[in-house]
């Protein structure tokens, strides 16, 4: 690795890249470019195409159109074996060290050395060099401790250095510091500023404004998979970029106004699970739409969990309709009438090799069996009812749900618990994944519940979403509410601002209000 | 696109009864004893035990499991209920005992692989080894011989020129189709074996399910034991060697994916008729001993190979898409 010597600017520039799933088309005629020794910013909300158009530069998505040229020269980058080699490194969310191999180990983890005996290590050498690389990021760290003894800033460090070491000179970093505390997070940007003084060029993802300001040179926002702009950091303000992240038309489905909720279905007192969430406390009544918001990890979707028996929680009261509720596990909490559409269909919302009739049934079979003999007829009522009801597009009830577009998926997750007719609904990322049509869709659906006066928990990422649903939304910050709205008193920058921990002292004395008044 | 779906849906009994056909013509040239009345129903009772185990383990693997101790739960129960008869005279004592016995081991399994998450594969190979140990320690090592006429009715007599057995073997598989089809039960080894969290989300309890699939396939296991008793006319040591391989290519041949969540009765009863016609027709062409072996294991890699390529099931297919 000699870009300390290497002076020369290096560039990478993609083009017009384009990329579609099914259903949902991820990239639209991007452009971005990566300079060494720049930091690079890409922002975008939740599935607005970021992680995609990082895949296609790390060589594990290949783009539908598209160039992508290595200074001035085009290349293709088949595999992320080509990336490696041309000298990108990703380092993701989750980190891909081995908690149970030590730092150098991990360092040199897919490039061991060996001695003249192929197969001995010379793990003199490997450890000597390790030391020097963690030397040059200005770190003194043990180069013999495991991995799974270090906290998680070191851990990003770690990871760092693997990239310098496999000779990488563009670096690109998810949510690096999604994980870490302040000092941690000084820490990598004083080496995120050590990487550019050296020529390395970093791709920074991430949602949370100050940080973008902070540490990057320029930033690229993306939404919907459209690239929005690209400004000179000098040249831009907070404001500007979150206006250019959400600034869409929020459309005219969204909240028309509640006048009439009804009892309160739900109240959590002080829920607490150590190092996930800490004195969380809410209500949500018939008729109402609670929003959650928070970045990832925040906290509110462990929260959710832990009410409807899919994770456990440390102490702290639930009341369900004025009664104590305790669910061991979510079978209980159905029974209750509570249902949770979950942020990942494909994990936790439907069994893919099923059909559309057998997902729609599931949470019901309990109730829909005579001496375990499933009821057919009920079952065929039930299908027919939400097929028709959700407007959801099949060719035979029969037939195998991974088959189906994304919204209609979507759509069988939410049938499957209204066929229970719950008092609550939890709906994690309720339009994570499916087209803007269908997302209208969902949202007229849970409009039409709401009218049924049943209680709605929603999670979203999205801000236009939960600002134009909820009647109330929760801001979740490292585990804890931070903040507490009303409708009336959301707007997006205050939403971003609470989450990603600003003002979090001025957002304070809101939340005094909110429960004096 | 539903022609497609139905041909896809049905290809793998195309293949089956494709290659069973095969092979049974095949054999009218070579040997003519092979469409005979005789060697037909001959064939019913060599995949008697086979097939019947083939329902259990069709559940187990449908859960995403595996059950290897199949064999020697086998030669367990069998002694089990015969070391009952010849104490007691009672032959429904008998075979409810190897019922329970069957079911016991299942249970054990169950427990280990639900509750305390230890794998399928190493669950059933610890109890593959403690149930022949049981077997062995019950017989003596010495095969236990029945004086009981009711008790080996199951697995000797004949009504007619039909061997009784056809009935258990013919019953247990239309039961086994229905509870997989037809009842919670079996909807719910589908919902395990495709998506466990999604499984549990939707309020199946996955422990609870896995124990009694497991459970289930023991007592069926217990059920075939005492027709392989009969055909023996005792309880043998060493019965059931290497039934597990044979009732896990059956199964695997019958499109009941590895991978869990996906798979039929019918498939298991083509897979086990494959299994028996081919050993049928190499016993009948005189095929030493270790030839056999080798096919086995042949027809094994091959069924596996299918299994992965997606040919007997949908799953591949599906992922590709």
């Amino acid at each position: 690795m000699d870009s300390k010597l290497n002076k020369s600017v290096r560039t990478i520039e993609m083009r017009g890249i384009s990329k579609s799933f099914p259903g949902v088309q991820a990239l639209d005629r991007v452009d971005f470019s990566i300079q060494s020794g720049r930091v690079h910013a890409l922002v975008g909300e939740n599935g607005a195409g970021k992680t995609t158009l990082m895949n296609i530069l790390g060589g594990v998505l290949k783009p539908d159109i598209g160039v992508i040229s290595l200074d001035s020269k085009d290349i293709e980058i088949i595999s992320p074996h080509r990336a490696q080699e041309i000298g990108i490194s990703f380092i993701h969310q989750e980190l891909s060290l081995v908690p149970d191999l030590n730092v150098s180990q991990n360092i040199f983890l897919g490039r061991e050395v060996s001695g003249r005996l192929r197969g001995f290590l010379k793990s003199d050498f490997m450890e000597k060099r390790s030391k020097e690389i963690l030397a040059r990021l200005g770190l003194d760290l043990d180069v013999r401790r495991l991995i799974k003894d270090l906290n998680a800033g070191e851990q990003q460090l770690v990871e760092i250095a693997k990239a310098l070491n496999s000779e990488a000179w563009v670096i690109i970093m998810d949510e690096p510091t999604s994980a870490l505390t302040e000092a941690e997070k000084n820490q990598l940007f004083e080496i995120i500023r050590q990487l550019k003084h050296q020529g390395i060029a970093v791709v920074y993802i991430t949602h949370r404004m100050p940080e973008i300001f902070e540490i990057t040179d320029e930033v690229t926002i993306l939404r919907d998979g459209k690239h929005m702009a690209t400004f000179i950091i000098e040249n831009t303000n907070e404001r500007d970029v979150i206006k250019m992240m959400i600034g869409r038309d929020v459309g005219s489905f969204f909240f028309r106004g509640r006048a009439n909720v009804g009892e309160t279905v739900l109240e959590v007192r002080n829920l607490t699970r150590k190092s996930l969430f800490k004195d969380v406390s809410f209500e949500v009544s018939e008729g109402e739409v609670l929003g959650l918001y928070g970045l990832r990890g925040s906290g509110r979707t462990e929260v959710a969990r832990g009410i409807f028996g899919l994770d456990r929680y440390d102490s702290g009261e639930i009341l369900f309709s004025g009664r104590e509720l305790n669910v061991k596990n979510p079978l209980e909490a159905i029974d209750t009438g509570i249902g949770f559409v979950s942020e990942d269909r494909h994990k936790e919302g439907l069994i893919e090799l099923m059909s559309v009739k057998e997902n729609l049934c599931q949470p019901s079979l309990p109730w829909i069996n005579r001496f375990g003999w499933i009821e057919k007829k009920r079952e065929n009522d039930i299908t027919k009812e939400y097929v028709s009801s959700l407007d959801i597009k099949v060719t035979s009830f029969e037939q195998v749900i991974n088959t189906l577009s994304g919204g209609n998926q979507q759509k069988v997750s939410l049938g499957k618990w209204l066929a229970r007719n719950p008092k609550l609904l939890i709906l994690d990322e309720p339009t994570k994944g499916i087209d803007v049509g269908a997302k209208a869709e969902i949202y007229r659906i849970i409009e039409s519940l709401v009218e049924e006066k049943i209680a709605i928990l929603m999670i979203s990422s999205e801000l236009p979403e939960i600002i134009g649903i909820s009647d109330r939304v929760l801001v979740f910050h490292k585990g804890e509410v931070v903040a507490h709205y009303r409708h009336d008193e959301i707007s997006e920058e205050k939403l971003l601002l609470s989450a990603s921990g600003v003002n979090s002292i001025g957002e304070k004395e809101e939340i005094e209000l909110e429960t004096k008044g | 696109m539903k022609i497609r779906e139905f041909f896809y849906k049905k290809f793998r009994y195309v293949i089956l009864v494709g290659f069973i056909l095969f092979i049974a013509f095949g054999m009218v040239f070579i040997n003519s004893a092979f469409f005979r009345f005789s060697n037909l129903m001959n064939l019913v009772q060599q995949i008697s035990v086979l097939s019947i185990v083939a329902i259990g383990m069709t559940f187990v693997i449908i859960s995403k499991g595996i059950d290897l101790s199949v064999g020697s739960n086998l030669a367990f129960a069998g002694a089990l209920g015969v070391y009952v008869v010849n104490l007691t005279g009672n032959a429904f004592l008998g075979m409810l005992v190897s019922l329970i016995a069957g079911a016991s081991i299942g249970l054990l399994n169950g427990l280990m692989i639900g509750r305390f998450k230890i794998s399928p594969f190493m669950a059933t190979l610890a109890t593959m080894v403690l149930a022949r140990g049981l077997t062995i320690w019950i017989t003596d090592a010495d095969s236990v011989w029945v004086k009981n006429k009711l008790f080996l009715w199951l697995g000797q007599a004949y009504i007619g020129r039909v061997p009784a057995v056809l009935f258990p073997v013919v019953v247990s598989l239309y039961l086994g189709n229905l509870f997989l089809k037809n009842m919670v039960f079996g909807r719910n080894t589908f919902a395990i074996g495709g998506n466990i969290m999604a499984a549990r989300a939707a309020g199946v309890k996955p422990a609870r399910q896995i124990v009694y699939t497991f459970m289930l396939c023991g007592a069926i296991v217990g059920l075939a034991s005492v027709i392989a008793v009969g055909r023996m006319s005792s309880a043998q040591p060493w019965a059931g060697q290497g039934l597990e391989f044979e009732v896990i290519t059956a199964v695997v041949l019958g499109g009941t994916s590895l991978r869990g969540g996906e798979g039929s009765m019918m498939g298991t009863l083509f897979g086990a008729i494959l299994i028996g016609v081919l050993g049928n027709s190499l016993a009948l062409l005189n095929i030493p001993a270790w030839y056999l072996n080798i096919i086995r294991g042949v027809v094994l890699i091959v069924a596996v190979l299918l299994d992965r390529a997606g040919l007997l099931t949908l799953q591949a297919r599906a992922k590709v898409r």
